[in-house]
């Protein structure tokens, strides 16, 4: 967290944090506050030793700010990657044009179950639409599984000056080519 | 190519500039439709605030503070994901002053084996000419090496090579893609080019990042 912030190397974090159940007392006038999601009030003082005006706040109990846990305990050993491209698709399945990530592999069609895909990720299948399919051993603690993981790009939206851009560029070489 | 796969690998896309780490609510990522509305209630708020903001979700970390974003993950399967979450953060915030980008990729390797260990460590960095002289049992604890982005996007790469601590006798290889954003004449910083930067370095860099990684293993043979 002290890291100089003219450098964009992420820390690599030994020490990691969570909340406390163990409460702190605050007697004095905060500089912030925030709710957590479970509802525990935090209070964090920052200056409160240059505030002259007296405060008439009872002491609060509050959870106290220790070390954070681990965003993801989850690892993955990647084995492959393929970039897809929706060609069809139906109830039950989408068909997808497969590119080896790098290149090393030749490319091919694949038909997908739709079930592949959570719920509310099945409504992104259509064609043109890109994904990644990754394969690989998804590590748990200290024994691993297979894994198999489709993630449906979502990718922003055109701007209306890059639609503008393209439908010019697009103009300029039909122009280019001159037909006769 | 070595068919060595990395043990572990932690991706992560750092922003410097000018940044408001109290807007960074899931429920903001949910209204700006980056996440669905099932991903913003299954989010983890550790805090929101003017100040620090540090949220989970998508099995990533963002943490956010008024000169720095940092979005991370340790799953490598969710690399595209991460990506994408940066993207639609950029082209939603086109005004934020951005002024610096880093593509992170740290990836660690169970050598499992000590004498390789020690071999790489020592044809990396090595003793005979003066550590042998100088220390008891010198060992590499940290090798950083600068090297010049060149291209469209002028910056630097930095790597890392160290012992993986997560492993008795582990590889740690970090790779820093850092791209200054260029100024306009008034000074301002082009903070439109980090998307194109993304976008377009994304790949190369963690092929790169792998690519220094296995070149290691390449040229120090087990």
């Amino acid at each position: 967290m002290s890291e100089i912030a003219t450098t964009t190397t992420a820390p690599i974090r030994e020490v990691k944090s969570s909340f406390s159940e163990r409460p702190t007392t605050v007697q004095s006038t905060p500089d912030f506050q925030f709710l957590a999601a479970n509802g525990d009030l935090t209070l964090v003082e920052v200056k409160s030793v240059n505030t002259t005006m007296v405060t008439k706040r009872k002491p609060l109990r509050v959870p106290r700010p220790l070390m954070y846990e681990e965003a993801s305990r989850l690892g993955f050993i990647l084995l492959q990657k393929w970039e897809g491209v929706v060609l069809e698709s139906d109830q039950e399945t989408f068909t997808a044009k497969l590119t080896d990530s790098h290149g090393k592999l030749r490319a091919h069609d694949a038909t997908f179950a739709r079930s592949e895909l959570p719920k509310n990720e099945q409504e992104l299948i259509e064609p043109g639409a890109p994904f990644v399919w990754t394969l690989g051993y998804r590590k748990i603690g200290s024994t691993r599984e297979r894994a198999s993981v489709v993630y449906f790009r979502r990718l922003p939206g055109w701007t209306e000056k890059e639609i503008t851009i393209a439908e010019q560029r697009a103009s300029d070489l039909s122009d280019s080519i001159g037909w006769k | 190519m070595n068919p060595r796969a990395p043990d572990a690998e932690e991706i992560s896309v750092v922003l410097l500039g000018s940044l408001n780490p109290g807007i960074f609510h899931p429920e903001w990522f949910r209204r700006q439709e980056i996440l669905s509305s099932q991903e913003s209630d299954e989010a983890k708020i550790k805090l929101v605030s003017p100040e620090v903001t540090e949220v989970l979700f998508l099995d990533m970390k963002l943490d956010v503070f008024p000169d720095r974003l940092v979005l991370e993950t340790t799953d490598s399967s969710r690399a595209e994901k991460l990506q994408d979450v940066i993207l639609n953060i950029l082209t939603r915030l086109p005004h934020t002053p951005i002024t610096a980008c880093g593509l992170n990729d740290v990836i660690q390797f169970d050598l499992e084996d000590e004498e390789y260990w020690h071999r790489v460590g020592h044809t990396l960095a090595p003793k005979e000419l003066i550590w042998n002289e100088l220390l008891e049992k010198p060992g590499m604890a940290l090798l950083s090496v600068k090297g010049i982005l060149s291209g469209k996007f002028s910056g630097e790469i930095n790597v890392n090579v160290a012992p993986a601590k997560r492993y008795i006798h582990g590889l740690l290889v970090g790779s820093n893609f850092h791209y200054p954003v260029p100024r306009n004449e008034s000074g301002t910083p082009q903070s439109g080019r980090v998307v194109d930067y993304v976008q377009e370095m994304w790949k190369p860099a963690l092929e790169k990042a792998r690519g220094v990684a296995y070149q290691i293993f390449e040229k120090i043979k087990k």
